[in-house]
């Protein structure tokens, strides 16, 4: 469920428009990241996903 | 022997019978947690829309954990970071947004109806079970008065 919930944010972030501001959820902090960043940090976290 | 065997059998009727009403428990739990998260996203759409329609300008207090508050004046409401899960927030425009919002409603409501579901069939189940325990239970009775006229 949790892995299928990774992909969408992926197919998600794919989909939107340039130039749209990204944020990542870093405990209280929200980072501005680039749509590059955001979808390197979901890949990595579905291959943990996958390794668990 | 055989009221070891008929033994046996009620017990695991009756464990069958704990284990359903704690998924049914447990299916409540889950549709009460949607339920909040529902009337949550609906009131964050009002408030989103309500902050638009007071317009860039108008002051705010924002809230410091859960007692203190300091003014800040609203910007733009017409750009909304939206959690859209991953620990991902974007930047959506305002129609967008509640859109997204609106989404997960319909998602949330679509899992609400399955849960639903399967709570009905496990109240069969159980209905199932229990008229199988009762039938056992009346089958015991029935021997033992049996054993009671033959032993006078």
């Amino acid at each position: 469920m949790k892995e299928k919930r990774s992909k969408e944010v992926i197919e998600f972030l794919e989909r939107l428009p340039e130039g749209r501001r990204i944020y990542l959820n870093l405990g209280a902090l929200m980072v501005e990241v680039s749509k590059e960043e955001a979808l390197e940090f979901l890949r990595k976290q579905e291959e943990e996903e996958k390794r668990e | 022997m055989a009221v070891k065997r008929d033994e046996r059998k009620m017990t695991d009727l009756t464990r069958q019978l704990r284990s359903i009403i704690a998924q049914i428990e447990a299916l409540r739990v889950e549709i009460a947690q949607l339920d909040i998260l529902v009337s949550e996203y609906r009131q964050t759409i009002t408030t989103l829309r309500n902050l638009k329609d007071l317009g860039a300008g108008k002051e705010v207090l924002l809230p410091v954990g859960r007692i203190a508050q300091v003014g800040a004046k609203l910007e733009d409401v017409d750009k909304i970071v939206i959690s859209i899960g991953s620990g991902i927030a974007v930047e959506l425009p305002f129609d967008e947004a509640i859109k997204q919002i609106e989404k997960e409603i319909v998602a949330a409501l679509a899992l609400r109806e399955a849960l639903e579901r399967a709570m009905v069939e496990l109240y069969e189940k159980v209905e199932e079970l229990s008229q199988k325990i009762r039938e056992h239970g009346h089958a015991e009775a029935g021997e033992g008065e049996k054993n009671e006229g033959e032993e006078k």
